[in-house]
């Protein structure tokens, strides 16, 4: 009888035991699944706003070649936010952010901004400054190689910028213009 | 043999391994989760201060552009210097101080709204929130200069800043005040960094427009304006950053204060009615070429314009069309101007000041008493060396100034005597002139000796005569031919006694009648340099421009002129004006009383500036006419009226009704058919064109000098 009570508490301990365990991993599990979301987005989010914001313009394009040449200005998604800023002395500044393939950082100060993008290859969100002779040469920032996709749109004139984490999760940012 | 069984551990230490084991394995897990858990609250923490500078920064930037415009009028008012209080509510350390309370910038959730929350006494967990006791501790100067921001006024700040301006050593406190005056001038700072050459043209110059969403003009297309502008650092989460353990990028800031001096086919901060007029006909022989600038603007019927801008707002007819687009909703709806950016490019056509975040527009429209200098008292102590009524006050402006000072009586206004004034060396001279014809006390100014009694001269031009001897004088007026000087020609002002003729140009301005019996001083501009010339007064390069009003403090006779005017008030009547090419810089008239141009006014071109070619390939003197009420015709009503320039309109923005600016109404009342009404307006595009005197209006813009460019 005794030996029967010890037996059945040691398996309910261990079950619970192994519960908690379970319970553990499983919120370890969540942490690391939403890390980006909690943790990497944003600070993404901080940054993207703090261009977006600063900005007198924007137009969206494809690709960002197109977003230096002016070429094909859209509203639908896309990778590529060409961004201006007016400046003091009376000239108009850009800037562009692009999420597109990651730029060797063993390159040199040339940037080959035209390659076409190549979607099974990493991707990261760059920040480019369009110097005054027109000619782009390597990102003047990285934000983040993190997401696995990000798009800028517009909706009802407001910028959003939408970041897939490497989980598939979503987030969308909203930064008036 | 009694044997003991020695135990190697101690009873139950499995179950103690087991539990500890298991214990501290949790425990880590636990810990590892809780730091995950930790990590990530941090860094929201952290995002959310940043964002929290951020939003607040903003704020405090939009409030400081509200703020600036009201200071720098302030700082031109009567006594705005007089005291250190005084000063100290209107400079930069004020502005920036008041920015932080508009912004909210102090505390997330207020104390009225905490005790509203049944939530008195508590603390915000937000770490941004803080007195923001020192905003010396905030706001720098870009170089190190005394004050609280670094003018752009006397020095070069190099690469990146706009062109400064010069101040002639006037003024001496830019870096502490926002100072509009106009003794800050484009000077040696700004040669080679405006349009055109900052000699010849240093108050208002070619600069470019800025780039934002308020299209007073297109984005970067060059503009009539002087910049006024102040540079400043910006860092808030320096202020705590001992505590936030945050740091931020200090930020540099422009301030700029554009001086924009009226400049469009029609403009004017009034509630306006665009395209048709009062009596319903369409602007049929109107053309417009330019942008529209009204304070609130309905757009009628199918008028077309290329372009509007607004403060308060527009409607717009169903058949209207801008910038040759029909919009068919409302073009100020979210992700209209978005899409239109796409399909037709960078400029949209409509535009309202509030698209433009850290932008204001200012009109300076000082209504009714823009018109009289009788309305204003004089203004000392001020921080600005301009005072806001000499800078705003078309009638103070005027370098000549003629009032009627005196009449017969209350009840019968006939003028007895005008005052005119006008620079002589740079002085301001005044001439009082009696108006009766028989004896006058003295012999005004401007007469010079001719003859004797009965000899004769030859006067090919009309001029005045005056006829006598030791102050009893006969006068005529606008005579031409052999005149005999004699009793017989003119009477005897002195019996007895042997005369002498004298002369001199026609007045340029009398009294003069309406049929209607209303009392009018006679203006006649192509009078005015023989005049001038006669009575030893500074060229009309000087003296440009002329204020007519009634001298109601100086006389007890005299009433105040009402708007609209009635019968009972004096009118101005602008005759012999067709030729202003004496007046080399322009001729400008300012009046409160009921203006009627009875002759072509400025048909007779001159040569323009060396350097400037018209657009319509002649060039006429600028000039403007400023007057609560416009009639055309002095004898009858006009067949046609045709005007070529611009228009604009001073009326209140909040009437209830709509101005029309493009009506005519004749002499006799009556308005005039579209079909006799013809206008060519278009956009001064040089400063050239600039009349001496016109209206003003300041946009105020914040830029960033972005530090990733340079």
């Amino acid at each position: 009888m005794e030996l029967s009570l010890v037996i059945v508490i040691g398996i309910t301990i261990g079950s619970i035991v192994m519960a908690m365990l379970n319970q553990q991993i499983a919120f370890l599990r969540i942490f690391k699944a939403q890390s980006f979301l909690n943790e990497e987005a944003p600070v993404i989010s901080n940054h993207i706003s703090k261009l977006l914001l600063s900005a007198e313009r924007f137009r969206l394009h494809a690709n960002l070649s197109d977003a230096l040449s002016g070429a094909n200005p859209r509203l639908t998604d896309s990778p590529a936010v060409l961004l201006n800023f007016r400046q003091p002395d009376g000239t108009v500044r850009a800037g562009i952010l692009s999420f597109q393939n990651v730029v060797d950082k063993d390159e040199a100060t040339i940037f080959d901004y035209t390659q076409a993008v190549d979607d099974t290859k990493p991707m990261a969100l760059y920040y480019f400054v369009i110097p005054v002779s027109g000619t782009l040469s390597k990102p003047e920032w990285a934000v983040t190689d993190k997401p696995t996709d990000i798009d800028f749109f517009v909706e009802a004139g407001i910028i959003r910028v939408r970041l897939t984490g490497p989980a598939g999760e979503e987030i969308i940012f909203s930064g008036s213009m | 043999m009694k044997t003991k069984t020695q135990k190697k551990y101690p009873a139950g230490y499995a179950s103690l391994l087991v539990v500890l084991t298991t214990s501290i394995f949790m425990l880590t897990m636990m810990v590892f989760a809780y730091k995950r858990a930790a990590s990530a609250q941090a860094v929201l923490a952290d995002i959310q201060v940043q964002t929290d500078y951020r939003e607040k920064e903003e704020a405090m930037l939009r409030s400081i552009v509200a703020l600036t415009p009201n200071r720098a009028i302030k700082a031109m008012q009567d006594g705005s210097g007089s005291t250190q209080e005084k000063r100290d509510a209107l400079g930069f350390v004020s502005i920036f101080n008041d920015a932080i309370e508009r912004a909210n910038a102090r505390t997330s959730i207020s104390t009225a709204l905490m005790d509203a929350m049944s939530l008195p006494g508590s603390i915000a967990g937000n770490s941004g929130d803080s007195a923001l006791a020192a905003p010396s501790r905030i706001f720098n100067t870009v170089i190190t200069n005394s004050g609280t921001v670094t003018a752009g006024l006397n020095r070069d700040l190099g690469v990146g800043f706009p062109p400064s301006l010069n101040d002639g050593g006037q003024v001496s406190n830019d870096d502490t005040f926002p100072i509009i005056s106009n003794f800050k001038r484009y000077g040696s700072l700004a040669s080679g960094e405006v349009g055109l050459s900052t000699t010849d043209y240093p108050d208002f110059n070619l600069i470019p427009y800025p780039d934002i969403d308020f299209g007073y003009a297109k984005p970067g297309d060059m503009f009539l304006a002087k910049r006024n502008w102040w540079a400043f650092r910006m860092n808030l989460a320096e202020h705590d950053d001992s505590i936030t353990k945050l740091s931020r990028l200090e930020r540099t800031f422009v301030l700029s204060v554009y001086e924009i001096p009226s400049q469009l086919p029609i403009s004017g901060s009034a509630f306006m009615a665009l395209g048709q007029h009062g009596n319903g006909q369409a602007w049929d022989n109107v053309t417009i070429s330019g942008n529209v600038f009204a304070s609130r603007a309905v757009v009628e019927g199918s008028t077309s314009l290329s372009s509007l801008s607004s403060r308060r707002g527009f409607e717009l007819s169903e058949d209207a069309t801008i910038g040759g687009q029909s919009f068919t909703q409302n073009p100020m709806a979210p992700g209209v101007r978005e899409s239109y950016r796409v399909t037709d490019g960078d400029f949209f056509p409509i535009s309202v000041s509030s698209d433009s975040g850290r932008a204001a527009f200012v009109p300076i429209n000082r209504g009714k008493d823009y018109f009289d200098r009788f309305s204003h008292s004089t203004e000392t102590a001020t921080i600005s060396p301009t005072t806001w009524n000499e800078y705003s006050v078309g009638a103070l402006e005027c370098a000549m100034r003629l009032d009627i000072s005196d009449c017969v009586s209350a009840t019968d206004p006939t003028p007895t005597e005008l005052t005119f004034s006008y620079f002589q060396g740079g002085l301001r001279q005044s001439l009082v002139l009696p108006l009766n014809n028989g004896a006058a006390g003295s012999l005004p100014a401007g007469y010079t000796y001719v003859a004797q009694e009965n000899e004769t001269a030859s006067f090919p031009e009309p001029v005045d005569l005056a006829y006598g001897k030791n102050g009893f004088f006969f006068f005529k007026s606008g005579v031409s031919g052999t005149i005999r000087f004699d009793n017989d020609t003119f009477g005897d002002p002195l019996v007895g006694t042997l005369k002498d003729g004298y002369s001199k140009p026609r007045y340029p301005f009398e009294v003069k009648n309406l049929i209607s019996g209303k009392v009018c001083i006679a203006v006649y501009p192509e009078r005015f340099k023989d005049f001038m010339d006669a009575i030893g007064a500074d060229d009309l390069d000087i003296n440009h421009s002329l204020v007519v009003n009634v001298d109601y403090l100086g006389s007890t006779k005299l009433n105040k002129p009402t708007i609209p005017s009635t019968i009972n008030d004096y009118g101005v009547i602008l005759n012999e004006c067709a030729d202003l090419t004496d007046f080399t810089k322009g001729f400008s008239i300012v009046t409160n009383l009921r203006l009627h141009i009875g002759d072509d006014f400025n048909v007779t071109p001159m040569s323009p500036p060396a350097g400037y070619t018209p657009p319509s390939g002649t060039f006429y003197p600028p000039a403007s006419l400023f007057t609560p009420e416009k009639r055309y015709g002095v004898d009858f009503d006009p067949f046609e009226v045709e005007l070529i320039g611009q228009v604009g309109s001073m009326a209140s923005e909040n009437a209830t009704n709509p101005v029309r600016p493009l009506d005519a109404t004749a002499v006799s009342g009556a308005g005039m058919l579209a079909n006799r009404i013809k206008m060519n307006l278009s956009t001064i595009s040089h400063p050239a064109e600039l009349p001496p005197i016109t209206m003003k209006n300041w946009l105020i813009v914040l830029e960033e000098k972005r530090d990733e460019f340079y």
